[in-house]
This record gives structure tokens, sequence and C-alpha cells, in this order.
């Protein structure tokens, strides 16, 4: 569609000076429910998490986890071990139950990854509270039911995936009529 | 202000579906004898007119902004029916200023006195594609040369070009239950403007959205990370979904979240309390019509003009809806101007925190609904 004229008045106007109409085809494809689905991002490297449960004074560890007792004010955890447990039990549907470590910072994940603006204050991640929560394991070795050498940190700009793979939830929004206004 | 006559375009239908309102009959119910898309008439507007409706439309909307300072300073979350677990998120959404694009202000105007504001929809404001896009191609066609309220269009691309975005893809989302279609135009126009501007765009689903629980983000249908996304599906229905306590956390959402509190109906009788008899506003208050005789009760979350109820002494008059269980706010009621028997309500559209442009329905009865008709204007003398 060709664009109209301009006017040499064009800076006293209140129309716009041009519409420019390449929005048809991305309006018509739309329409007809056909989008393009990127390629998921591969320049993330891969990191398996495993849901665990630390288990205090255990015969597999022979020395705590560092980064396990991040939380000021508590005392160092005696050595222990995490036990790998079903990822159902970290499983974190509502978004205020998480024992992450990632909360310490009081920002939240996606400041980690590059790629938000919010952060936190709900979460109480210290060491204290999380013992005997279940909790995710990052980068950890597998011997047996247990899991060590990793971190409860959440890494960043990485691309976490559970040893069952990445589960994600879908039809959390929608299912309603018109929503304009 | 003044309605005119003219004959439409040959092909008036084919022109309008070629320039996105292809829903003009789907979102139309039938069995009206007039079409959404109505160019035998439109409305003409001098230039002073324009002017101080653009003076009085940014008046209105850092009002509104105070509102929302005033809400969050003081924590009247409450009175807006916002669940209490996303008042620290309303809050800090706001304290953020998690950027905003665009809304629209209906107004009660009838070309002598003060516009008076009737709501704002500012979360998910529809008519966009008519307003920014056709009414300018019918003023180039029947009109050229002529001048008209609407830099909607070049006003969104320079407003997507100075946003400040996470990296990647900028989702849009519509819903898969929207059957006529406007939804999904709305969204890919305002896709195209963000296009323009260039940024890397994405469509989806919102029913399509997925949450990654272990990478803690919201996911596309390829596994991409949702950095941003512009919903063109209202707060309201996202705090009450299963996702909606990631969403207030997770991603950056436009229109944003500190939204929700203008697109509620309680913003008028905020407005009213913070700044009683101004020109632009009409009575309107919480939980009761006080002094009021003429009012009009509208659901603190209603849409579309559903669910309202008019009551004045000469007697009552209702829309259909299911809307108001979060409450009512009433609002003095003027009744719309009468023009040839048919009454306008103007849309004001902002970008940004500009007034952009004007988009006109008009309709027979007291109330704007989906039985409106689309009508363009133009500025002369």
């Amino acid at each position: 569609m060709a664009p109209p004229p301009h006017y040499e008045d064009a800076s006293e106007r209140k129309s716009s000076k041009i519409v420019a109409l390449s929005v048809l085809g991305v309006l018509s494809l739309t329409l007809v429910g056909i989008w393009a689905v990127a390629e998921a991002n591969d320049d993330d490297d891969d990191v398996t998490a495993d849901c665990v449960l630390y288990v205090e004074g255990d015969a597999y560890s022979s020395t705590p986890d560092p980064t396990a007792t991040p939380s000021p004010g508590t005392s160092t955890p005696p050595p222990g071990s995490y036990q790998v447990v079903d990822d159902s039990n970290c499983d974190d549907d509502n978004g205020y139950r998480s024992y992450d470590n990632d909360g310490y910072n009081s920002y939240d994940d996606d400041d980690n990854n590059g790629g938000g603006n919010h952060y936190s204050s709900y979460r109480f991640n210290n060491y204290g509270d999380s013992r005997g929560a279940y909790r995710w394991y990052y980068g950890g070795t597998r011997q047996g039911d247990r899991v060590s050498n990793g971190s409860t940190y959440r890494p960043s700009d990485v691309n976490i995936n559970s040893r069952s793979g990445k589960e994600i939830q879908r039809g959390g929004f929608g299912n309603r009529s018109s929503s304009g206004s | 202000m003044r309605r005119e006559h003219g004959t439409p375009r040959d092909d008036w239908e084919k022109i309008i579906e070629g320039q996105g309102l292809a829903y003009h009959r789907a979102a139309h119910p039938s069995g009206l004898s007039r079409p959404y898309w109505d160019e035998s008439v439109h409305y003409v507007l001098s230039m002073e007119e324009v002017e101080a409706l653009e003076e009085q439309v940014e008046e209105l909307h850092r009002m509104c902004l105070g509102v929302v300072e005033h809400v969050i300073s003081t924590g009247r979350f409450a009175e807006f029916a916002i669940p209490e677990w996303a008042w620290e998120e309303v809050a800090r959404s706001w304290e953020r200023r998690d950027p905003h694009v665009y809304a629209r202000f209906d107004l009660r105007y009838d070309g002598t006195g003060p516009a008076k504001l009737l709501e704002y929809n500012a979360d998910t404001p529809t008519s966009l594609v008519e307003s920014s896009v056709v009414q300018w191609f019918w003023l180039q066609d029947r009109f050229p040369g002529d001048d008209q309220w609407n830099s909607v269009h070049e006003r969104l691309v320079e407003r997507w070009r100075e946003l400040r975005l996470p990296p990647g893809p900028i989702h849009f989302a519509f819903t898969n239950m929207d059957e006529t279609g406007e939804e999904a135009m709305t969204v890919a126009y305002l896709q195209e403007t963000a296009e323009q501007a260039g940024l890397q765009t994405m469509a989806i689903a919102m029913e399509d959205i997925g949450w990654d629980a272990l990478n803690r983000r919201f996911a596309d249908l390829g596994g991409q990370m949702i950095r941003s996304a512009f919903k063109l599906y209202p707060w309201e229905w996202m705090l009450d979904d299963d996702f909606g306590r990631q969403a207030v956390r997770h991603s950056t959402w436009i229109e944003p979240l500190w939204k929700t509190l203008l697109s509620n109906k309680a913003l008028l009788a905020l407005l009213w309390e913070l700044h009683p008899g101004h020109p632009n506003l009409l009575p309107a208050y919480l939980g009761d019509p006080r002094e009021l005789t003429s009012y009009i009760a509208k659901p603190m979350l209603g849409r579309e003009g559903a669910s309202m109820r008019i009551v004045t002494p000469e007697g009552t008059q209702e829309t259909p809806g299911s809307y108001g269980k979060e409450g009512y706010v009433f609002q003095g009621f003027e009744a719309l101007p009468v023009f040839e028997g048919q009454r306008p309500v103007l849309g004001a559209w902002v970008v940004a925190d500009e007034a952009a442009g004007l988009g006109i329905r008009e309709t027979t009865g007291l109330i704007t609904d989906d039985t409106s008709s689309f009508v363009p204007h133009r500025i002369a003398d």
C-alpha cells in the first residue's frame, strides 16, 4: 500500500505522517493462528538439578557443602549429605514456597538470567529454614541416592534440567472469553 | 464538534478488512441495522477543540498516576479488590516504573464544555486498529490534506523504540478464546508497531505460555524464556489464574502490573476523592451512591458496558452481564450527548504519557457496548 504524501506543514499536524502497513502480513498470519516458534536458545550451558533432602551427620558425607551455609547469623551445619528424592517434592507451584538459595541476595532469578527486573523479599532461605526441607541441588554428581560436588545456589545463565528432563507446565493462563475493553 | 454525512467508499468493506479490521462483522452482534465501521457519517472537530481535549486528557492521565501513587503510599489496595498476596508486587511494579505503552480514556463530550471521564481502559484497550489505522486511511481517501487527531501509530512505534526491555524477543500474547479475531488483530498490530521500532517479536497464545518451574521462568512453545511480553489479557484475570503468583514476579509484562489500579473502576472514586469538583470528573463513590440521585453503578472489574445499572428519578435501566462480584462504583450519571439521534463517546488515546489520538463510537442507547459503531473524524474549522 503506497504511503500517503508528506505535507509541508507536517510538524503542525495532529495525524501520523505515515502509517506503514507491512502489518497486514503479520495480521493475516496471526489471525489464522500461525506463528513462528523460535529455536530454543542453544547458547545456554546445561546443568542438571536433583531434588534433594539434606541429611545431617550422614555417613556418606565427610565435608559439608560450603555453599549450603550462606545465611548470616547461622552456624556452620554439621557434616551431612544430600539425599536425592523425587522431583515432585521440589515443585514450586505457588511461587512463594521456595528454598532456592538465590533468595539470599533478595533478587529474583530473573536477574541471574539477565532478563528481568524483579526482586523479592518473600524468600527466607537461611540454613535453619531449609534444613529438613526439599530443595534443588545443581550440577551435582550422583552416587547411589546421594549427590555431591554441586551447589544449592541456582547458577545463572544456564539451562537447568532435572534428571527426568524439563517439564514445562502450560494452561495456567487463559480459557476465558473476550478480554479487550 | 459536529456530525457530517458522506458517501462510503466503494468496496469499503474490502478496504477496511485489508487494513486490519477483519473482525468488523464478527465483533458486532448480528441483526443490527448499522455496521460496526460506519463511514457514512463522521465527526468534525476544530483544532481548538482538539488542543483543549489534549490538555484535558494529559491532565487526567497525570491525575490517574497520582491515584496510583496515593493507593500505594497509603496501602488502599483492598478498595480495588486486589488479592492481598499481590499488594506488595503491585507496589514494586510502580516503584520500578515497569514500562507502559498505551491506554484509552472514554470521555463524555458534547463540544461545549469540558470532557467528562467515564472510565480509563489502561490495561487492555481495544478499538485500536480502527482508530490508529483504518480511520487514518479513510482520511487520506476522503479528505486528502485534512488533518485528524491521530498520531497513534507513529507514537506507538516511538514508544517501543524508547522502552528499555530485557534482551531477547518480546512476546505478544493473544487469547485462543477470542472468536471474533479482534484481540488477535489488536495484538498483531501492536506487534507490528514494535517490529517497526526494531524489536524482535514473537506471537504466542496466553494459553500456550508455559511455566518452567525448575528454571523459574516463563517459556514459549519452543522452550525459549519469555523475558518480556505484551498481553491483551487483564491483570485481574492473570492474578486469578494458576500462573498469577508467578506472573507478578517473573517476566516484564506490558501493560505492567501497576496498571491494574487504573483499569479498575475504583479509580473513578479515588479521583473524585482526591480532586473533588474537578471539571473533567463526575462524582463517584465506592460502596453506595451517597447524595447522587442520578447515577450509574459500574462493576469495579466490568468490561464492554456489561452489568451496569443506570438509576435516575425517571427509572432504572440495566445491561446484562455477570460482573460485579468485587463490588460497584457509583458514578454521577450524565447522559451521553445526542447528535442526530446517536450518542458518541470519545475514546482518547494515550501513548506513553501523552495524548495521541481519538476514536469515536456511537450508540443509540445510554451505554456504549458491543452494539456501538465506530465512526471516523477529521479536524476542520
